[in-house]
Parts: structure tokens; sequence; C-alpha cells
């Protein structure tokens, strides 16, 4: 045993490892998910304070007409309400922007140390396999022997040798089960990190859109407190519409594009994430049938 | 001492302005140095009704140093004591079919760090305030109409409630700290109490800050007080002094630190 790498895992002990990180493969997957509610909360937000100002200019209108003293105030008070929220909205964007950083770095952490494990469950598979080969030759060349002249000894010879082959074959099957379940998990891994990838780049344009239309709405702000007249009044609300409306087209825009992306995309990893689950479960119960057998013959040695 | 905090309490400000404590914690919350800018007066109170959810992001990442520092700061923003809007309604005396109020409304403008206290002496018919022992709740007209009226000056808002009828306006009183001017050594913060009441018969206004200040005309009946004060570097003073000089101000200047 002493020339493998690492000590072959049980399948329980393999099946603790992968759930390991499946577990952080969920929680990473969820982190999507939180990311995807603030964004969807950032376009809602946005929009809730586009319609408050198209419904506003039509009153501000009619107190304008009216002749009342600076009718901008209610607009005012409830635009800053309104900014206030998106603040928070893009501040909430922000920080998920950072912890998907974390995650993904994370990632890259158990995918480096997949990669490593997998490689020495490879080298040991390889090992083992060639231990196997050669207690097999031994074997082999101690039947020719039994042949000719069998004896006692020879017997208890072939019986050690024979429980050396079987301990050989489970080390052997116990290192390629590890390498293939991590391997697979890897793949995984992978595909997530693209997933954060390009999550990561989606979330920063939108926070950058998001960031735009805030400075647009805090500029509005200030000129539409300092208005003095009804006719700056309007212009400057007409104009700050007009740019509003692209602002906030444009973060619905990437939003819904990246919503619908993470939609699809996290879907498909959670049901390969189970898929691998199912085949591990399918693979466990082949290995407890064989595991058994190999005690039952180890009984009869 | 922070510096906000050295200042906030150089500046002596009672109960018509904003409680200088919880600002003091506030501006610690912010992590700046100095007098915060409006974003991070803002920063902190949005951080802080984000860091429910982001602490229990951040838990999946437990053990990551990033991660964990980030912790750190939501734990600690959760604790913090943060300046909010606020309205009581204090009653002062019930005579006959008259009810006569103190209303105090702290208004923090965040985004402009400015924090305004405006505190309201007035009388007006049963019918517009419920009284409830020692407090009284206002109608909700009257209500809504002082909180749009807070956006503005104490004169316009004393001329602004006058115009409800049944409404007696005794004193305005506009409470502001904020805002705060770069110095050499270190922010110049100030604060303006500014007063409309029945004793205040003159105009007195000193504030090199506001330049465009509605002023009332001398038949409206209605005097003014309006004045600014500075906290500044001790290492500043002089030249706060002669700033102020130049500007023709003569507004209170303390020092503060060494």
């Amino acid at each position: 045993m002493s020339e493998y790498r690492r000590a072959p895992l049980t399948p329980t002990q393999l099946e603790a490892r992968a759930a390991e990180f499946a577990e952080r493969h969920a929680a990473r997957l969820k982190g999507l998910g939180s990311a995807n509610r603030a964004q969807m909360a950032l376009k809602a937000g946005l929009q809730a304070a586009m319609e408050t100002e198209e419904r506003e200019v039509g009153v501000l209108e009619m107190l304008i007409n009216l002749f009342v003293e600076k009718p901008q105030t209610p607009l005012v008070e409830a635009l800053t309400a309104h900014h206030e929220a998106a603040v928070q909205q893009v501040r909430a964007l922000g920080h998920q922007i950072e912890a998907l950083e974390t995650d993904r770095r994370l990632v890259n952490q158990d995918i480096q140390a997949l990669n490593t494990d997998a490689l020495d469950a490879l080298a040991d598979a390889q090992t083992a396999a060639l231990a196997l080969q050669t207690t097999e030759i031994k074997l082999e060349a101690l039947g020719m022997r039994r042949k000719v002249q069998d004896n006692a000894d020879l017997q208890a010879q072939a019986d050690q040798l024979e429980a050396l082959r079987a301990e050989r074959a489970t080390e052997h099957r116990r290192f390629f089960a590890t390498q293939a379940r991590l391997e697979g998990l890897a793949i995984l891994n992978r595909e997530l990190r693209q997933l954060l990838n390009d999550q990561h780049e989606r979330l920063c344009e939108l926070h950058d859109a998001g960031t735009a239309a805030l400075k647009r709405m805090a500029s509005h702000l200030v000129t539409l407190k300092a208005a003095a007249s009804a006719r700056d009044l309007h212009r400057e609300t007409e104009s700050a519409l007009k740019d509003l409306r692209t602002s906030v087209a444009r973060v619905c825009r990437v939003a819904d594009e990246s919503s619908h992306y993470l939609t699809e995309h996290v879907d498909e990893l959670e049901d390969r994430m189970r898929t691998l689950d199912a085949e591990a479960a399918s693979r466990r119960q082949a290995h407890a049938e064989v595991e058994a057998a190999l005690n039952r013959v180890r009984r009869w040695q | 001492m922070a510096v906000a905090r050295q200042a906030l309490r150089a500046l002596r400000l009672n109960r018509l302005y904003p409680d200088w404590k919880t600002l003091a914690d506030h501006a610690a919350a912010t992590g700046q140095p100095g007098w915060p800018k409006g974003e991070d007066w803002l920063r902190a109170r949005v951080d802080q009704r984000l860091a429910p959810e982001m602490l229990e992001r951040l838990e999946d990442q437990r053990g990551d140093p990033t991660a964990d520092a980030r912790r750190a700061y939501f734990e600690g923003l959760m604790k913090a004591r943060l300046v909010q809007d606020h309205a009581t309604i204090g009653l002062v005396r019930v005579e006959d079919d008259r009810v006569e109020v103190e209303w105090r409304l702290d208004r923090m403008d965040l985004p402009q760090a400015r924090f305004v206290r405006w505190t309201l002496r007035v009388g007006g018919p049963t019918d517009a305030f419920t009284v409830d022992g020692t407090q009284a709740q206002a109608a909700p007209e009257l209500t809504r109409r002082i909180q749009l009226l807070s956006w503005h000056s104490a004169l316009e808002l004393a001329l602004g409630l006058e115009r409800v009828p049944g409404i007696v306006v005794h004193e305005v009183c506009r409470g502001e700290v904020g805002p705060a001017r770069p110095g050499p050594s270190g922010p110049w913060l100030s604060a303006c109490l500014s007063r409309v009441a029945e004793h205040v018969r003159r105009v007195v206004v000193d504030d090199p800050l506001s330049t465009q200040l509605l002023v009332p005309s001398s038949e409206s009946g209605h005097g003014l007080s309006h004045q600014r004060k500075w906290a500044v570097p001790t290492t500043d003073a002089n030249a706060a002094r002669a700033w102020l000089a130049d500007q023709g101000s003569r507004n209170l200047v303390y020092a503060f630190g060494d």
C-alpha cells in the first residue's frame, strides 16, 4: 500500500468527499440565484422611478398652471425615495458581484484540488493495475508449477497470492472510481466557473448601466430642487425623462438577458449534478455488490 | 477621537439640532476620515439594510479572508446607530377648543449630507390634533403639508403653514447640521439655526452659505433669525475667521483638535 500516493477511498469515503464538493457547488448556484434577484430588483426599482416621474409630470403641469409655489416638491420627494431605493439596489448588485468574485476564486481552488486528487488517483490506479498484473503473472506461474507438482506449501502460496490479487483488484477499482468521480466533479466545476465568468461580466455591465441611471437621477434631482421658474422645470423634467428612459431601457435589457441566461444554465447545471449523483448511486450499488461478493470469497479462503 | 465626532461636539448643538451623537455614530459607520460625503452617509444606511441578506450570502464563503472581512463590515453595520427621519408631536397645552403642540421633525437628507431638525410650536382647533396623554397626532392632511414644506426654509414653512385655516404658528425653528467646507487641516463643519417666531421681530441673517435665502418683507410682520456657526480644526481657526470677515460675516467659530 505504501507505494500509493494516497490511501484508496472506500465507496462511502468517496461519496462523502464528492458530497462535500457537491454541497459547495450547490451553494454557489444558490449564490447566483441571489445575484439574479438583485438584478431583477434593480430593474423593477428603476422602472418604478420612471413611472413615478412620468405620472408626476402630468401633476406637475397641472400645478404649474395653478401657479402653486414650488410645484416640484412632491416630485422631488418621490424621486428622492426612488433614488435611495435605486442606490440600495445598485449597492446590492455590487455586493453580489463581489461575492461572485469570491465564489469564482473558491471554485478555482476547488478545481485545482479536484485536479490534484484526480491525478493522484489516476497514478495510484496505474500503480494498482501494475501490482495486479504482477500478482496475476505470479499466480499463473504458480499454477503452472502446481500442474507439474502440487503440495500444501504451494497451495498456501497460491491462497496468499489469490488474497493479494483480490485486494489489488479492489484497490484498482477504488482508485479508478475515485478518479472518474473527481473528474466528473471537476468538469461540472469548470462549467460553473464559465457560468460565473459570464454572469460576472453581465452583472458588471448591469452595474455600470445602473450607476449611469443613478447619476442621471441624482443630477436631475439637484436641478429639480434648484429650478426657479415653471418653464425651467418643465424643460428640465422633459429632458431628464428622456435620458432616464434610455438608461432604464438599457438596465432592463441587460437584466432580462442575464436573468434568462442564468435560469437556463443554472437549471441545467443542477440537473447535471443530480444525474452525476444518480450515476454515482448506481455505481455505489454495483460497488457494494462486488464488495459483498469479495468478502464472501475471502471468508471461504 | 474621530474628526467628525470632534467637530460635532465642538459645535455645541442643543436640542434644536439633530442629535449630534447619532450623527457621530453614523459618520463613524461610513468608515471615512473627516466629514463624510453625501454618498458615504447614504451608503452606510443602504448597506445596513442589505446586511442581513449579505451575511446570509457570505455564510457559504466562511474561511475566505476577503469574505470574512466583508462579513465583519456588515456585522459592524448591523450594530451601528444611524440617523433616520423621525417625527414626534408633544402636547404643550389644551385650552377650550384649541390645542397647542410642539412638533419635532427630523429630516435627514443623506445624499446632500445635510441634517435638519424642525421644531414647530403651533396651535390649532381640536379637530386638527388627536390628543393622547402628553403626545398628539396631527390630521393626515396637516402632516402631509408639513412634510412637503419641510423641504424648504423656515420662513417658507411658516408662511405655508399660516395659510392652513385655523392654524396659528407660534414658532418655527430649523436647526441644520452641515454642510462642511474642506479646510487646509480638516473639514470646516457648519450648523445653522433659522428661527421665525412671534417674539422675533427683526431680521437678522448672517450666513455666508445662503445667498438666496428668502427674507420677510418689512410689511409682512415676520422677523427672521438665521445664523450659522462653525467648527474648524484649531490650526485653521484664524484662517476661518479671516474668511468669514472677508464674507462680511460674524459667525461664531469653535476650534477642535490639538
